[in-house]
């Protein structure tokens, strides 16, 4: 007797029989970026002059173990089209009144069904992880480096992501009965999240001030994005290992956060399977060629599809018609313009209809476009108040600043992060100010939650407070050694030209590379003291120290303080006189 | 027996199904007729468990037959678009309904290949949609079913091959006792094989009789008058009448030897009794049903 839950041989040999060549594709793809892969990588002789035998060993192992851990984020995308392809060819015979008739009138019970096909997908997937780890593993043994580590990692990595994906294909076409449906539910629900969180994020743009988008906002967005989070964890899927040599250990390790990361989502892909299994046998056969076969589950797509394209592509009218401006109005007309628009394609779709402009039409494009227009609302009133929201200084791991005259820094430096918030509560709390004597800054904070956090605003250096904030800022060791070009490495590199500029007294002085490495040691022994932010701005130049290095290394200064001593003793020495204006200080 | 009661489907707010209730009994070789759209098909898809009915229940011998793989193991079904697998020919279809059907007979198989002049590793797309209805008798014959459910089996049959094709299906139900299921818009031939038959419309089962039960139950009379048509016995159940010159045809329902003998009072010059084809009872019967044809002027 054959148990209800067991698989059925014939199902999984018809679909072997049938669907192999996707599983030959697969394999033959990955034949090419592992064993070959691992063939390029481990059988080049590295420094074979000046290295051991033994150190060229290790660095041959590290090689080949940092190809395989690094194939892991191109394996995921691959994962990611082989879970819809498998899906789609699985369950095709769903989605034709004649196959599925002929499947369930078999003499197989539907959970029996579903467990076979989803079971003749993972051994076609296997088999090719399988079959690529025992070729890499000849590939090892063939140039002598074998490290069996690494790749049963990388075995155990490709197969849960792939089960993953497998069972969220499967999961999605079981909620159609069109075949080409399958991939745009697929895509639309792995990247629903993100997607709404850059719409919601441009239209914050648009109406927040000092809002920047973040493209990579992580947390719970980046969890709910799988593909995203799965290759950026796994990109960072090994580190180095300091002392291997010594140890006469392989010089990479498995990042410890990177297996549970998949484990976590191999568990959620058992749950998808168990929805799908679930949705298989409640699912009516005679659906088979309907967009959407569950009625409960047609609002949510219509909705959600209408919403997104309300949000995207009104803003995208939005800026046709209206430019860059603030317009509120304007905005949530186009977007109930292009909302409503989708909304009607998608219930002639569902409908399999024209005829759809009825009471329950106007219902529902009546709801629509009250979600829409309380998106708006709510954002531009920001109830949220995230607009003004500055997180605590305590909460942020790492903050990156940029725009004016600071070049872009990452730091982790809790006395800078404090710097910033402060800076940021300034800006935050005032409104936008003219565009006269107003430098930029752009912040991001990385948060201890995971999530980002970007802003932007215009420092407005007529204000007092604003004024002392930012050059408290500018004056930190880090940030003042990136204005000075530290991160340009100078000593590495030669100073090709200088050239400074007397704005008041029209002297230009171009000045040798001897000359401008001593310029630019005397302003670093004056800007130690104290940087003010008119020295950075162009735009109110009285003097300009110009100094390049080769390589496109470029650094500039526009004012001197008084007390610049040493830079304006090296100037006079070079035959230019600042005048006392030029030295003003703010 | 195999069984549909009260069955009732909706799609899309259309009720496909209505309470329809028939009986295929066991060895039986039962037509399901009716008009376009009446569920036959609907019923078909029920009686061999691919739709769920909303409500009602379809058994074989007492046993549900959705989700009940120990029953659809003892029934095959050819629809009337019946499906294979897109690359396959028919040995390779042969070996899937192998691993399918315990029942399945090799032996058969290999015996109906003289039946069906069909090349058997040639994939099945490329045989011509009678050709494709061939390899569909062949393979579901080859498994032994103890019943057989065929929606509009021997459309695209050339003649010689539909009469080899009934043949086949009479010898098995002789020789197996095979129960047959049988929905087909050709009546005359239904009427050369049929044993039973059903009538459908909107989604109900009409009226259910054994062939000869049914050809009893309606007379068709040809009457000629001396005079003008006399007032005909009120008791009489007339479904249709016509006339051409001063004969008459009537159809009633009832037993002949009844009709005949009330009749008598009308003194009739000649009074005949016909019976009936299964294409005319269906007429007749679809007729009270305001399905008939109608006559239009264009």
């Amino acid at each position: 007797m054959r148990s209800a839950t067991s698989c059925s041989k014939t199902l999984i040999r018809s679909d072997w029989r049938r669907f192999w060549p996707l599983t030959f594709l697969y394999a033959f793809i990955s034949f090419f970026i592992m064993p070959v892969g691992i063939l390029n990588e481990g059988s080049y002789s590295y420094y074979s002059g000046y290295m051991t035998e033994a150190e060229q060993y290790a660095q041959r192992a590290y090689s080949v173990a940092a190809h395989v851990y690094g194939s892991l984020p191109a394996f995921t995308i691959i994962s990611l089209f082989l879970g819809v392809g498998l899906a789609m060819v699985l369950s095709g015979y769903m989605m034709k009144s004649n196959s599925v008739g002929l499947m369930h009138a078999l003499p197989v019970s539907r959970t029996r069904q579903f467990l076979s096909h989803f079971g003749a997908g993972l051994s076609m997937l296997t088999a090719a992880n399988l079959l690529t780890f025992v070729l890499s593993l000849l590939v090892e043994a063939l140039i002598g480096v074998v490290d069996v580590v690494p790749l049963l990692i990388w075995l155990l990595a490709v197969e849960l992501v792939g089960f993953f994906f497998l069972s969220f294909g499967t999961l999605c076409a079981m909620a159609t009965g069109w075949l080409l449906a399958v991939p745009v539910i697929y895509f639309g629900l792995n990247f629903v999240v993100m997607a709404y969180h850059l719409l919601l994020d441009a239209v914050a743009d648009l109406l927040w001030l000092g809002h920047n988008s973040v493209t990579d906002p992580g947390g719970a967005v980046e969890w709910l994005t799988p593909v995203v989070k799965l290759v950026n964890t796994l990109r960072d899927q090994y580190d180095f290992v300091e002392d291997a040599y010594q140890k006469g250990a392989t010089l990479l390790t498995a990042n410890p956060k990177a297996l549970p990361t998949v484990l976590i989502y191999a568990l959620v892909g058992v749950g998808m399977l168990a929805l799908a299994a679930l949705l298989y046998r409640v699912r009516h056969s005679e659906t088979a060629g309907d967009a959407i076969v569950f009625p409960w589950l047609r609002p949510v797509v219509k909705y959600v599809i209408s919403i997104a394209a309300g949000l995207a592509l009104g803003l995208f009218i939005h800026q046709a018609f209206f430019g860059g401006g603030r317009n509120v109005v304007g905005l949530i007309i186009c977007q109930m313009i292009m909302g409503g628009l989708t909304y009607c394609g998608v219930e002639m779709l569902l409908r399999k209809s024209y005829k759809i402009f009825d009471g329950r039409t106007l219902l529902g494009l009546a709801a629509l476009w009250l979600a829409l227009i309380a998106v708006c609302v709510c954002i531009k009133l920001d109830i949220t108040g995230r607009e003004r929201a500055v997180p605590p200084a305590a909460q942020v791991e790492s903050v990156n600043i940029s725009g004016g005259c600071i070049m872009e820094l990452e730091t982790d430096d809790l006395k800078i992060i404090e710097t910033v918030t402060k800076l940021h509560r300034l800006l935050a709390k005032s409104d936008e100010p003219a565009m006269a004597n107003t430098t930029y800054i752009n912040m991001t904070y990385h948060l201890r939650s995971g999530n980002a956090i970007s802003r932007g605003y215009r420092v407005d250096l007529d204000d007092p407070d604003q004024y002392h904030a930012y050059t408290e800022l500018l004056n930190w060791d880090p940030v003042r050694q990136g204005l000075l070009m530290d991160r340009f490495d100078v000593y590495g590199r030669q100073f090709v030209y200088g050239c400074v500029t007397n704005y008041a007294a029209g002297e230009n002085l171009e000045l040798t590379p001897g000359q401008c490495l001593a310029l630019y040691h005397a302003l670093e022994l004056d800007m130690e003291h104290h940087v003010t932010p008119e020295m950075l701005r162009k735009e109110v130049a009285e003097v300009e120290i110009t100094l390049d290095t080769e390589g496109g290394g470029e650094y500039r200064i526009y004012r001197l303080r008084p007390d610049c001593t040493n830079t304006l003793a090296l100037l006079e020495e070079y035959g230019l006189t600042i005048p006392e204006e030029g030295t003003n200080e703010k | 027996m195999l069984e549909a009661k009260n069955v009732v489907k909706t799609f899309d707010g259309f009720r496909a199904l209505d309470g329809a209730t028939m009986t295929v009994p066991q060895g039986a070789v039962y037509g399901l007729v009716g008009p376009n759209g009446a569920g036959k098909s609907t019923i078909i898809r029920h009686l061999t468990g691919v739709y769920r009915p909303d409500s009602g229940q379809l058994l074989l011998d007492g046993a549900p037959v959705w989700e009940n793989p120990a029953v659809k193991r003892r029934m095959a079904v050819i629809s009337d678009d019946w499906y294979y697998f897109p690359q396959a020919s028919i040995a390779e279809m042969g070996r899937f309904y192998q691993g399918m059907y315990p029942t399945f007979s090799r032996q058969r198989y290999e015996k109906m290949k003289a039946v069906f002049p069909l090349k058997e590793k040639q994939p099945i797309r490329r045989m011509s949609k009678g050709m494709q209805k061939q390899a569909a008798f062949w393979l579901t014959m080859s498994c032994m079913p103890e019943v057989l459910v065929l929606d509009e089996p021997v459309d695209g049959l050339d003649p010689v091959m539909r009469r080899q094709v009934w043949q086949l299906l009479l010898d098995d139900v002789a020789a197996r006792g095979t129960t047959v299921l049988v929905s087909s818009h050709n009546l005359r031939e239904l009427e050369d094989v049929c044993d039973h038959v059903g009538i459908m419309s909107k989604g109900k089962v009409l009226l259910e009789r054994s062939l000869s039960e049914l050809q009893d139950n309606t007379v068709k009379l040809q009457v000629v008058y001396p005079g003008a048509e006399p007032t005909l016995p009120a008791e009489l159940k007339i479904l249709h009448r016509s006339n051409v010159g001063r004969v008459y045809t009537y159809i009633v329902r009832g037993s002949s030897e009844e009709i005949l003998q009330r009749m008598q009072i009308t003194e009739p010059v000649l009074l005949e009794a016909i019976p009936l084809t299964l294409e005319e009872i269906f007429i007749y019967e679809m007729g009270g049903e305001d399905y008939a044809v109608r006559d239009i002027v264009l």
